[in-house]
């Protein structure tokens, strides 16, 4: 056998490269749409900071899915068809499984992000003890948690 | 919405816990006051807690003492709304209160960890004697 007609890790990178390069192009797109409303919800007085946001973001999921694809790429050896296949296998699943991480990540940002804003308008947990009055120095007290809640 | 937040002066650790709220993000604007400061108790003194506990008192007259005031606290903040949030949920409450019960009976002697010298009074009560955003 020839060993250098024999190789089909050409073929493996090509296919890799193309499928490495729609799906983060894909999946970058999906993020950007999406993300846009979680932000445009959380950050609706300041438009132009939510796209600002959303676009460092997927700049960030590039850059990430781009070296990594890159970093997966090199082989040693594929001798035959079936080898080609199972390469090609191993790697788009590495990819596959790297990019879903950092989708789901992705999106636990934009939810703590969300979840944030919103706790800004969250009321007080706990009840007052008492009530002072506006404007006057008298207080009246609320019996109930003046006398069980308050530690001593 | 404004908070008054009442903390003993006389010990060094709530000082420099007072000193610590003041400079984090808040979500509502707080006020610091030593509770055995004049102003205090011209405007606070009827309140039986005062000096013995924390007490936070909001613009619109609310008080809340002990461990509801230290809840208060960390719900001013922008960075722990939500640990207050959850702090007051029926699970972790009982626990936020020993946690707070076991650190003020044990102030004056935590006070010891955050300073070296003992808390001259002019020195402690200085900074936060008028108002902090």
């Amino acid at each position: 056998m020839n060993p250098v007609t024999t190789s089909y890790l050409v073929w493996v990178y090509g296919v890799y490269a193309v499928i490495a390069l729609v799906l983060t192009i894909w999946l970058a797109r999906t993020l950007f749409q999406n993300g846009a409303v979680f932000l445009a919800d959380v950050f609706a007085d300041k438009p132009a900071l939510a796209e600002a946001v959303n676009r460092l973001l997927v700049v960030g999921f590039y850059l990430f899915n781009f070296g990594y694809a890159c970093l997966l790429l090199k082989s040693y050896d594929a001798p035959t068809v079936v080898s080609a296949i199972e390469l090609l296998a191993t790697k788009l699943g590495w990819l596959l499984v790297s990019l879903a991480t950092m989708h789901f990540f992705n999106m636990y940002l934009f939810h703590r992000i969300r979840r944030r804003a919103l706790a800004a308008d969250l009321p007080p947990p706990v009840l007052p003890h008492a009530q002072l009055e506006p404007h006057g120095r008298a207080a009246h007290w609320d019996t109930l948690r003046h006398a069980s809640a308050v530690s001593r | 919405m404004t908070l008054t937040v009442l903390f003993d002066a006389s010990c060094a650790f709530c000082v420099r816990t007072a000193q610590w709220l003041s400079a984090q993000r808040a979500h509502v604007t707080l006020e610091l006051l030593p509770a055995q400061d004049e102003q205090a108790v011209a405007r606070f003194g009827m309140l039986p807690w005062l000096g013995q506990q924390l007490v936070v008192v909001a613009d619109d007259g609310r008080v809340w003492a002990g461990s509801a005031a230290f809840v208060m606290c960390l719900w001013a903040l922008v960075d722990t709304r939500e640990l207050a949030m959850q702090m007051a949920s029926p699970g972790l409450a009982p626990l936020a209160e020993r946690f707070f019960r076991f650190v003020s009976a044990r102030r004056h002697r935590l006070a010891a960890l955050v300073s070296h010298a003992p808390c001259a009074e002019a020195a402690c009560a200085r900074p936060l004697s008028s108002a902090y955003r």
